[in-house]
């Protein structure tokens, strides 16, 4: 099947700083991707040559059959949630929604009923001749929400729509965003910062990093099997130490760590300088009990209680870390716990540069 | 501290005002109602009933229009030039427009009566340009006058406008073009009813200052070029008639309340256009 927007080979520099290399990327309809990544990775940018607001120096862009790359942005048929919202201050919410469809000459009649129907979509119905000023941040956001949706685009981008609200209001947002894109079938790319959002949402996410995407796959996949120390990094929790495999073949692996041997899977060459991981609820607090599992003794620096869990965090050194995640009700007590995990949840990268 | 408490710092500020700007006011129209024997509309009746007195109202009514749309037609885009100027360059446009204004008023009069003279910058400039073959007759005339005033009151419509435009957050013209309007929409639609307020505050400022301007309509165009202000003027210090230039002073200040209301409403409906 060919996919709804495909970009390929999209780069972009500013002077001599190369904000996007080389990047290309391909969605289905409906589909809902995420562009996680820290700040100055390049998923704004990217999110703004899309948008057309900023021209790439490379590479191609196809929406819905359609070469999009050169067209001004106000041919490109789609929709933007700019963080912040980018209302128009002067105009009223209704006017706000039916911007787009004025601007494309849409016949004054068709004009009322569908910014009426979009303002209660978003459960915004009685709000229409309210001043954008007179309105919470979570109105603002449906506003923004419903004036983007309003002239049917080929695609909507979101940019950290959700990061302005606190953190309650967020999480009924996402909710209540994800169900409003699904039930219009409509394709979305959302810029975030924020992992448990895109966690949350996305029927993918592409974790980006200095410009380029490190790893593009399911949440799951994301956080189970992360491509990059950079991905199981910026991507939730993780045990992560240092060491040389001491040991190779077979796709079994024993690798020499400050805190002892560990056992993991893979293939890498004897004396490679790796990083062993795991997740943090993956770890059991007692020592391996059979050839299937591997493990340390933890020095123990700090737990952290969050109801329904707790958290152990190790006290290691040279650059090694620790967590571990248990049920909240477990007791331990001592400066030292046994801690193992299945060698098959264990993850193993080629060690990352000293210099990073 | 209390409400009331921090209310009564402003008294000051308000006795000051009332004094300074309400009192004169009052007297002035108390003035205009009043002559050697009493009470009476006489001032009003000899005004409104003169063709002269009509004549020079309209007269300075149109210049003070022209000086206006001459400033908006001129300042609205050097406005706009002047925000998207970056660094160095803005600072000396910036300091172009405002160093003028710490010239008096008479000195730029003076200045452009030599500019405009038939062997000035400006007749020169016309004639090099091939424009022109003779000298144009600029001094003493309106277009003249129109070219000065415009000049030295440029600044005070250049610069709310510029305020008001850095004020506009950019995203705004950016969110236009992802709906669908065109360059021309966006800016029609987004950007023009958003400067409206500094609009106003340029039309306000340079529509009241050249409807009273007294200097340089004297000094460009001479004693024969009667206003409003030359009125007053010759009233109170020649003719010694003072309810004739308290009554010219009351349609003065009148006129320019309503172009300055007008403007305002006018700016709302602008603004509030979808």
């Amino acid at each position: 099947m060919e996919a709804h927007l495909d970009i390929a080979g999209v780069g972009k520099r500013f002077r001599q700083t190369v904000v996007l290399e080389d990047l290309s990327l391909a969605m289905r309809k409906g589909e809902f991707v995420s562009l996680l990544g820290p700040s100055g990775c390049g998923k704004t940018t990217l999110l703004r040559i899309l948008a057309g607001l900023l021209s790439p120096d490379g590479g191609r862009l196809h929406l819905a059959g359609r070469d999009i790359g050169r067209l001004p942005p106000h041919r490109r048929n789609i929709g933007v949630v700019f963080q912040n919202y980018a209302l128009f201050p002067h105009l009223t919410v209704f006017d706000n929604v039916a911007f787009g469809l004025r601007a494309r000459g849409t016949p004054r009649e068709e004009i009322a009923p569908r910014v009426r129907r979009l303002l209660d979509m978003v459960r915004l119905g009685p709000m229409a001749s309210r001043a954008i000023a007179q309105l919470s941040g979570g109105q603002q956001q449906r506003v923004a929400m419903a004036r983007a949706l309003a002239v049917n685009p080929e695609l909507i981008l979101l940019d950290e729509p959700l990061s302005a609200l606190d953190r309650k209001l967020r999480e009924t947002m996402q909710v209540e965003l994800r169900q409003l894109l699904r039930e219009l079938g409509m394709t979305a790319v959302f810029v975030t910062h924020d992992q448990e959002e895109a966690l949350a949402l996305s029927d993918r996410i592409a974790v980006m990093n200095a410009g380029r995407i490190e790893q593009l796959a399911t949440p799951a996949e994301i956080y189970a099997r992360p491509a990059s120390p950079f991905v199981l990094d910026f991507v939730g929790q993780s045990t992560a130490l240092h060491g040389e495999v001491v040991e190779a073949g077979d796709g079994r692996l024993s690798v020499q760590t400050a805190y002892g041997v560990l056992r993991a899977q893979g293939h890498f060459a004897k004396r490679a300088r790796v990083l062993v991981a795991v997740r943090p609820e993956r770890i059991a607090p007692r020592p391996a009990p059979d050839a299937e599992w591997t493990g340390i003794d933890l020095p123990l620096a700090a737990q952290t209680f969050l109801g329904s869990r707790r958290l152990l965090h190790g006290h290691l050194g040279g650059g090694d870390r620790a967590i571990v995640e248990l049920p909240a009700e477990t007791e331990i007590s001592g400066d030292m716990l046994p801690i193992s995990w299945r060698i098959t949840d264990t993850l193993v990268f080629p060690a990352p540069d000293v210099a990073e | 501290m209390t409400r009331l408490g921090i209310g009564w710092l402003a008294v000051p500020a308000c006795v000051f005002c009332l004094l300074v700007f309400a009192l004169p006011l009052a007297l002035l129209l108390l003035e205009s109602l009043r002559d050697g024997q009493g009470w009476t509309l006489d001032g009003y009746r000899n005004f409104l009933g003169s063709a002269y007195s009509w004549q020079v109202t309209t007269r300075t009514l149109r210049l003070a229009v022209l000086t206006t749309l001459i400033c908006i037609i001129i300042g609205y885009p050097a406005a706009f030039a002047l925000a998207r100027a970056r660094g160095v360059w803005q600072a000396l446009f910036v300091a172009a427009l405002l160093l003028p204004l710490s010239l008096s008023v008479i000195v730029k009069a003076f200045g452009w009566t030599v500019l405009l003279r038939s062997n000035g910058v400006v007749n020169r400039l016309l004639m090099a340009s091939g424009l022109t073959d003779a000298p144009m007759r600029l001094i003493f005339t309106e277009t003249g006058l129109l070219i000065g005033i415009a000049n030295i009151f440029l600044p005070f419509m250049v610069l709310p406008i510029f305020s008001v435009i850095r004020q506009i957050d950019p995203r705004l013209t950016d969110a236009a073009a992802t709906l669908g309007a065109g360059p021309i929409h966006g800016f029609t639609r987004v950007v023009v009813p958003l400067t409206m307020p500094g609009v106003v505050a340029g039309v306000t400022l340079v529509f009241s200052m050249s409807i009273a301007a007294y200097v340089i309509p004297t000094l460009l165009m001479g004693d024969r070029y009667q206003t409003l202000s030359t009125t007053i003027a010759t009233s109170f210090l020649y003719l010694q008639d003072p309810q004739r230039g308290s009554v010219a002073g009351v349609v003065l200040l009148v006129l320019s309340l309503l172009v300055v209301g007008a403007s305002v409403v006018l700016a709302r409906k602008v603004r509030a256009t979808p």
